[in-house]
């Protein structure tokens, strides 16, 4: 099996009734962690780090038709570059329409050096934004 | 960019069937099952994937436009995960098949599991 169709979260999407207020979110808060979004049509938007064009994160009102609505217990961990892009992640999202489900610090109970924040964003999905030190 | 996911379940234990699974299907495996949480990845690891009690304490509830994508290695281990998946207590969101229907590189299937979370499998072409 090739290492590109290994069975890890390859693509997500999560829903949003407000795809401008939801992009403002997204804009601001994945920003923070060196993502930015590719593109913007008909009503869904693709984030991803420079060169996927596709986009890794897609945001769009649900399939079904039915309002987004966040679940209870899903939750997406995002790879940040150091603990200062954790706090400012967590700062971007709560000046654009996010809230707090966690502030930045230490979560030595995951491992050492181990660095999360937590925030919800205006639809209520979780997000987690977490530094981890590589491996000396 | 994606680092993990937790998926909320209201039975973690009663969920392991649906994943052990859909993972065995696109040559992944449970990695551990410990302290009511469950992590799944490629078999060898590392697992990415939390099957877990919410952290609230509240009942887990899957979510609407939320959706999980597990990338296969064939079109038909999507045919075999989707089956597996039906077979141990998920529900249909959409049959294994080419999307959109003329779709050469994107081939997927869609389910629930017992908690209502939607995840997607599919392998990418060109077919």
């Amino acid at each position: 099996m090739s290492a590109g169709s290994r069975p890890v979260v390859s693509y997500l999407t999560i829903g949003a009734d407000d795809i401008d207020r939801a992009t403002a979110f997204y804009d601001a808060a994945l920003a923070a962690l060196g993502l930015r979004r590719a593109w913007l049509n008909g009503g869904w938007a693709g984030y991803g780090p420079e060169g996927d064009d596709h986009g890794t994160i897609l945001i769009c009102a649900p399939f079904n038709g039915e309002p987004a609505r966040a679940g209870n217990g899903m939750m997406i961990g995002l790879h940040a570059a150091s603990a200062a892009e954790v706090d400012a992640f967590h700062a971007a999202a709560v000046a654009n329409g996010g809230t707090s489900e966690g502030p930045p610090g230490p979560r030595t109970d995951y491992g050492e050096g181990y660095y999360l924040a937590y925030v919800r964003d205006p639809t209520g999905n979780k997000l987690s934004a977490f530094y981890r030190p590589e491996p000396a | 960019m994606l680092g993990y996911v937790t998926i909320g379940a209201l039975d973690v234990e009663q969920s392991l069937p649906f994943w052990d699974a859909v993972f065995a299907a696109i040559g992944g495996e449970r990695g551990f099952f410990s302290g009511g949480w469950a992590g799944y990845g490629p078999v060898g690891g590392p697992q990415t994937i939390y099957i877990c009690p919410p952290h609230d304490g509240q009942a887990a509830r899957g979510g609407n436009g939320i959706m999980v994508a597990l990338q296969a290695p064939s079109t038909d281990a999507v045919k075999a995960a989707h089956a597996a998946g039906l077979a141990s207590g998920g529900t249909d969101e959409g049959a294994p098949g080419p999307r959109p229907e003329d779709s050469k590189d994107f081939y997927g299937a869609y389910l629930r599991d017992q908690t209502g979370n939607k995840i997607c499998v599919y392998a990418k072409g060109p077919f």
